[in-house]
């Protein structure tokens, strides 16, 4: 038996593939304006490593913002539901998620059974969201991968005083300008994001063990300086994007399981 | 006495020099990092023209994003305060101005003396600023100055729903994948941007002419959408970019709080 989970974000579209004790296939891909329409053609591609078709996969959740396109999907499932399940799955003592994708950020609270008690959400403005990175990552001519350990060599971060990201992105083009590292740039942007995500938590609440998802979680950066200010430990999956598509995965079991017993 | 106005905006830097009665000149370029030299620059190449010698204009006021940094003006007035005075002065019978600049955005509204009553403001996001028409041209792949006309030429609009500047580019290109037209996302983007406007002017409650001022005036599309949502035609002086400019200039005339006497309307 295999189930898949499908999480259409804005920037990456992310699949995993379970049976019934492992991952069997994953896989990140850029999300294109026609993703949900063509989902089951990626679907088909990530599952032909391990000599599967679509047709082998008996249950499909979709998830993320482009979830409600997917034709082929049993069932969608908000990514604040997933997120909590991935996350709760990795981490059984998860009880605080930090999750911050391509265009939005959310901090989650998670119960003992991985299931979401409360969340806060911006999808509305791209500051503390991934896109700020990409903007700034963009301006001062490095890889997205590469912010995280620049920041972390900075000595004196640069102050950005504008939340806008287009402001902020003004900002640091003068910084660049007058010649500031852009070390010491990746680290002012990196601490602008700690203030906006440390409001993010502290409005739902922050409880131990507290849980870093999404790209951000790949950003050293971001993570250390978070542990920094809040004086706690930060886990991190080794995927952390793969969280919701995970979380899709194991609804898409329990459905499975649950039809089966019926 | 001659005295000139200069506003260095987060894009251009204009100034301009006053008689008390006139503008005699102005001129526009592009900020600098340096707003003291991009000031300087400006204010020089408007008195070269006027043939006026160094020195000749006894006072200065700096308004705009860099106006702290301009060492030579003896004074320094809020784009509020200078926008509405410029307005008022190129449009005398002005109630409310509304300034669109790059990266900020003003309502103000007047007394019937000329003071300000009230003001609201955005300089704090991109959304209902020239940024966000700046941005939309980008994605859409057209000159800036070609927003409006596209937009006017429109059979309807695309929802535009994101009110971020930076999330509105995935709402765009998704907009092209669904076939839309470039015509109907510029209208849709013009129709976001005055929205945003038009919660500030209702914040400040609009009354009497309405009058619309700084470089996002220019754009003929911007007026009409604000038109269709507030029901008041807003009043577009010619080259309401140097309003601003115009406003410090007459702060530069009066020490104190009194408004100079309407001299009617001059273009720059």
């Amino acid at each position: 038996m295999y189930v898949a989970g499908i999480d259409i974000g804005s920037s990456t579209t992310k699949i995993l593939v379970l049976n019934q004790r492992d991952t069997v296939a994953a896989r990140i891909t850029e999300t294109m304006p026609d993703t949900s329409e063509k989902a089951e053609s990626i679907l088909a591609e990530a599952i032909s490593g391990c000599s599967l078709v679509p047709k082998d996969i008996s249950y499909v959740v979709a998830t993320g913002y482009g979830r409600v396109n997917v034709p082929f999907a049993n069932r969608t499932v908000t990514e604040i539901a997933c997120h909590a399940k991935g996350v709760h799955f990795a981490f059984p003592g998860a009880r605080t998620v930090l999750d911050m994708g391509g265009q939005d950020c959310k901090a989650i609270r998670v119960d003992d059974n991985g299931n979401h008690q409360s969340f806060i959400m911006n999808d509305k403005c791209a500051a503390g969201t991934g896109r700020f990175f990409e903007v700034i990552a963009r301006t001062i001519g490095i890889p997205l991968s590469e912010f995280g350990p620049l920041s972390l060599e900075a000595k004196a971060p640069l102050r950005i005083s504008s939340v806008c990201t287009v402001f902020a992105r003004s900002e640091v083009v003068r910084a660049l300008r007058k010649g500031v590292p852009k070390a010491d740039i990746a680290a002012g942007v990196c601490e602008a994001t700690v203030d906006r995500v440390v409001t993010l938590l502290k409005r739902v609440g922050i409880e131990p063990e507290l849980v870093i998802s999404g790209g951000i979680g790949r950003n050293t950066g971001v993570v250390q300086r978070i542990e920094a200010r809040l004086g706690m430990p930060a886990r991190v999956p080794p995927e952390p994007q793969l969280m919701g598509a995970l979380g899709a995965a194991l609804f898409a079991r329990e459905a499975v399981a649950s039809k089966c017993t019926k | 006495m001659l005295s000139a106005g200069i506003d260095i905006g987060s894009h251009s830097t204009k100034a301009v020099v006053f008689d008390g009665r006139s503008v005699l000149g102005g001129h526009a370029l592009v900020s600098d990092d340096d707003a003291d030299t991009a000031a300087r620059n400006a204010l020089h190449q408007v008195m070269t023209v006027l043939g006026l010698k160094e020195g000749s204009v006894p006072s200065i006021t700096a308004t705009g994003w860099g106006r702290r940094q301009v060492s030579f003006a003896g004074k320094v007035s809020s784009e509020a305060m200078c926008a509405s005075r410029g307005g008022r002065w190129l449009v005398p019978t002005a109630g409310t101005v509304v300034d669109i600049g790059a990266e900020g955005c003003r309502a103000v509204k007047l007394r019937p003396d000329g003071a300000v009553e009230d003001a609201a403001e955005n300089s704090k996001c991109a959304a209902g600023t020239g940024a966000f028409i700046e941005l939309a041209a980008v994605y859409l792949k057209v000159p800036l100055d070609r927003i409006g006309p596209l937009a006017l030429a429109a059979k309807g609009r695309a929802e535009i729903s994101s009110i971020c500047a930076v999330f509105a580019e995935s709402a765009i290109i998704s907009q092209i994948h669904r076939g839309e037209s470039v015509e109907r996302i510029a209208a849709g983007v013009v129709w976001s941007v005055a929205t945003r406007v038009t919660e500030l002017i209702q914040r400040v409650g609009a009354k009497g002419n309405l009058v619309l001022v700084g470089g996002g005036a220019l754009n003929p599309a911007l007026a009409k959408a604000i038109e269709e949502i507030v029901g008041v035609r807003p009043v577009v002086p010619d080259q309401p970019q140097f309003a601003t400019a115009i406003g410090a200039a007459i702060q530069a005339q009066h020490t104190e709080a009194s408004l100079p006497r309407q001299q009617g309307r001059r273009s720059v």
